[in-house]
């Protein structure tokens, strides 16, 4: 049995945001870390991607983030909230106590894993910020007296979005995972089993849901 | 071997001879019917352009260049070394490291860097003639430079009053040195911390000085600032935490491998 992990509104703005934070990262790097060689022999052409090729999918993506929002409010915020709350930061402490092999007991996650809400939220912020940033500086005529400040900002959001990042990256190739990644991918269908694994609160939620929508 | 220079003001007569030799040898270029120039749209690109201060009823002018400073910004804030110092402390430039980025351009508080964009005909004159597109800026002609000695720039040979001078501040007989040991050269806005090697003569009871040009005065981020924040928190941090989520997403995956076998 499969269930609906991924709506369609999820994965295109997913794949918008992939594409963009991808192509921002591998032609913004060079400028944040400075290799000493250039790795790149055309810097023109990376300036041009950078600027169009990592705004255009983020523009789009925003409206459809937006969308998404309302999506989950109108179906219900409980499940699919991201934003973090007591109960998350509850279950990351127990998650990282197991982790560290000191307790033995492993929380019921729900639809989102605690540490995937931060990381939601932080990534969001941090693309935010390089938006406000950068968007004015790659096309706008910027005042001498702020520049500085708007590449500060910059390279702020660059971090809030580089670290998470780096987890997710991890995370999402991590072979346990793939069926939700392969999911993102195509049909935004998971396994039973592989939701009961590792959402069981959200498969219970389901099930109550289901029960529920029989009784009315 | 520390060069520097020294522009005496009091001997300027505003002729502008060095403005002009060096476009002619840094801007012009080299083209099938010989030298080429392009008055119209390149002498704003010489790298020493006159600037005008007023001061009560006078108005006299400065020259904006390339200081060379022992803290330079845009050396600080260049993210590939391609803004560098030399083994003689002068800031250049490894047009071949160079990203655009622009940092440079925007981190001098002199506002010394220029970018010449569009099309020109002919070759450079030599290595370090205009880069069409790339941050470009006075590099005391340091083409001319031959073995271990001090070369004289275009600008201070062209100069018919001697208001140029050429000199190394390691070298105490030197008459630069001299000059700015006993404080008659001065640098300008040395408040900005960025050391620089260029120095005037002033004329106007150091109104000049005072006055002279920087971008802009109430910036709201002190020049070098961003780039000590990079090199000393961000760089670290993203690095260390990048880092630290690689080793534990090769733990986790590793540990998690049982559980894929179960599949």
């Amino acid at each position: 049995m499969r269930i609906k992990r991924w709506s369609l509104l999820a994965r295109l703005t997913h794949w918008l945001l992939f594409i963009g934070v991808t192509v921002g990262f591998v032609t913004g790097i060079p400028i944040f870390l400075g290799f000493k060689d250039p790795i790149y022999s055309n810097p023109d052409l990376v300036r041009t991607l950078h600027y169009y090729l990592t705004t255009v999918p983020l523009t789009i993506a925003i409206p459809l983030i937006i969308l998404r929002g309302i999506e989950v409010v109108y179906r219900g915020a409980g499940e699919e909230s991201w934003w973090p709350g007591w109960k998350d930061i509850r279950t990351a402490f127990k998650i990282t106590l197991h982790w560290f092999k000191l307790s033995k007991e492993y929380p019921k996650i729900g639809f989102h894993h605690p540490m995937e809400k931060v990381l939601i939220l932080a990534v969001h912020f941090g693309l935010l910020l390089l938006g406000v940033s950068g968007i004015p500086m790659a096309f706008l005529e910027v005042p001498a007296e702020i520049r500085n400040l708007f590449i500060l900002t910059h390279m702020i959001g660059f971090i809030f979005v580089a670290i998470p990042l780096a987890g997710h990256f991890m995370l999402a190739i991590n072979p346990v995972n793939w069926e939700t990644l392969k999911a993102m991918f195509t049909d935004g269908e998971v396994s039973l089993e592989w939701a009961k694994r590792h959402h069981p609160e959200w498969v219970e939620k389901i099930k109550e849901e289901d029960v529920k929508a029989i009784g009315s | 071997m520390k060069p520097a220079m020294v522009i005496d003001l009091n001997r300027c007569v505003g002729c502008f001879g060095c403005v002009e030799a060096c476009i002619s040898e840094n801007i012009a270029r080299w083209g099938e019917e010989g030298l080429i120039y392009y008055p119209d749209n390149v002498v704003r690109y010489s790298r020493t352009r006159p600037f005008w201060i007023e001061y009560g009823d006078t108005r006299r002018h400065v020259f904006i260049q390339c200081m060379h400073c022992a803290n330079a910004p845009c050396v600080n804030i260049c993210p590939t070394g391609a803004s560098y110092r030399n083994e003689d402390g002068l800031v250049l430039i490894d047009y071949k490291k160079c990203i655009k980025c622009m940092y440079c351009v925007n981190a001098c508080p002199y506002q010394v860097r220029t970018v010449f964009e569009g099309e020109l005909p002919g070759e450079m004159l030599h290595e370090e003639g205009l880069h069409i597109g790339f941050p470009d800026k006075c590099t005391l002609c340091i083409h001319r430079k031959e073995g271990e000695k001090l070369w004289t720039p275009a600008c201070v040979e062209a100069c018919p009053y001697n208001a140029r001078l050429i000199g190394d501040l390691e070298n105490p007989n030197d008459e630069v040195t001299r000059l700015v040991r006993q404080g008659i050269a001065v640098a300008p806005r040395k408040d900005l911390g960025t050391e620089p090697k260029l120095f005037f003569v002033p004329k106007m009871g150091g109104a000049e000085l005072s006055e002279y040009p920087v971008r802009p005065r109430d910036v709201i981020i002190p020049y070098n600032v961003v780039s000590d924040i990079k090199e000393s928190l961000l760089r670290p941090l993203f690095l260390a935490t990048t880092g630290l989520a690689v080793v534990f997403g090769f733990i986790h995956m590793i540990r998690s491998r049982g559980e894929k076998d179960e599949d």
